[in-house]
């Protein structure tokens, strides 16, 4: 198994190439990604293929919610998708493939995250705003909502995506994983590494305060 | 129920994962309390919001740049497995590379540092008659040094000169200066 084939990532020109094109193989699309790892690690190295396939443009959108930064995020999927390939042998298949990967690329954001905040003005910031996120006072005021129009419906838009940018760190990403991502509460636990109790509260307090960051914009 | 009960459970109310006790409570808290009521609109109007924003693309270059980097990894992986290629390469390289390291440290072992004694070098003084300049050939007096006779330096240094002048501003203060010709007439 450690012999893998040089990877060719992209299965549609291998096909072209006709080299790997042979009769009756699995149909990628049809497997489930258990199926897909094992082919993977049985020395096919276009299910590596697949597997970017599936997850480049979730993870992109995921970071990218994370961290902010485009660019960075697009480096960082990279370098997610670099450690599944290094180290997919090593992942436990009793199991979800989709966790693991969520996993890497979490770490990925956070130590990103990490390493911004060890510029001193942005530390203090960002303590700040996590103080502030988790002592205040929950009030709330009716927003009395108007009907809107296609521009204001695009500028509301906006600042509903800058209000996402503005939850603390710790808040955010259980926030967008639930959301954006759709993640259940158990995998949203162990992709950040907490237990459910932290995740439940941190997700609560996150959307308290996404209603409380985007009240004033929608009144 | 109050108000900060609501809030509290909000979270956990809209995903379905409170009991079907408290979630009734809920409900009735909701109908009854304009604030919470207030809340629950906010936040759904914004999830919608949310839910609406536009994804961002996977960039045309991403799968080349992937395609790359794990291409080298591979390529760093048969380096690192020696006994997947050929053993003997390895070894002989091992072999050149030790070679190489002890020729390099060879002559200072035991050796003492030789010490060179050179002529002093004199400025000013003009090359001898086994000297001769490719174009227009004037001979140098002994009294003035090579740097007042600028012009005469073309047929020493050629085209290589022309640049250092066009970039040296020291050279351009002493082209203001009038050219001395010597040996001409
Ligand atoms: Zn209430």
């Amino acid at each position: 198994m450690n012999a893998k084939p040089a990877i060719k990532i992209q299965p549609k020109k291998a096909e072209k190439a006709g080299r790997t094109a042979r009769p009756g193989r699995l149909r990628f699309k049809d497997l489930t990604d258990s199926q897909v790892v094992q082919q993977f690690l049985d020395g096919d190295a276009r299910a590596f293929g697949e597997l970017v396939d599936r997850y480049d443009k979730r993870l992109l959108n995921f970071v990218y919610r994370t961290v902010g930064d485009r660019e960075r995020a697009q480096d960082l999927i990279q370098e997610t998708f670099v450690r599944v390939y290094r180290h997919l042998h090593r992942f436990d298949q009793t199991k979800k493939f989709s966790t693991w990967i969520y996993t890497i690329a979490g770490n990925l954001a956070k130590n990103e995250l990490r390493n911004r905040s060890r510029n001193p003005l942005v530390l203090f910031q960002t303590i700040k705003k996590n103080w502030e996120a988790d002592h205040r006072p929950l009030e709330w005021e009716d927003p009395k909502l108007r009907p809107d129009d296609l521009y204001r419906k695009r500028h509301l838009k906006e600042l509903v995506e800058n209000s996402v940018a503005q939850l603390p760190e710790h808040h955010r990403i259980v926030f967008v994983l639930r959301e954006l991502q759709g993640k259940t509460y158990e995998e949203i636990a162990e992709i950040t590494g907490c237990n459910l109790g932290t995740v439940k509260s941190r997700l609560n307090r996150a959307r308290n305060n996404f209603a409380r960051i985007i009240a004033p914009l929608l009144d | 129920m109050d108000c900060q009960k609501f809030l509290d459970h909000y979270s956990e109310f809209i995903d379905g994962r409170i009991q079907e006790e408290v979630s009734r409570e809920m409900e009735a808290h909701r109908h009854g309390c304009e604030r919470c009521r207030g809340y629950s609109r906010t936040f759904e109007t914004g999830r919608e919001l949310l839910q609406e924003l536009p994804t961002l693309d996977v960039p045309p270059d991403f799968r080349p740049r992937l395609d790359h980097r794990i291409f080298h990894l591979e390529d760093g992986k048969s380096l690192a497995r020696p006994s997947l290629g050929s053993g003997a390469t390895m070894a002989s390289v091992m072999a050149v590379a030790a070679l190489l390291a002890f020729s390099a440290w060879a002559p200072a072992v035991g050796d003492v540092e030789p010490r060179v004694e050179l002529p002093a070098v004199v400025v000013g003084a003009p090359p001898g008659a086994s000297f001769t300049p490719a174009r227009t050939n004037p001979t140098f007096p002994a009294t003035r040094s090579l740097f007042t006779t600028t012009e005469f330096q073309d047929g020493i240094w050629g085209d290589s000169h022309d640049l250092l002048r066009e970039y040296s501003p020291v050279l351009d203060h002493r082209r203001s200066q009038p050219v001395v010709r010597v040996g001409i007439e």
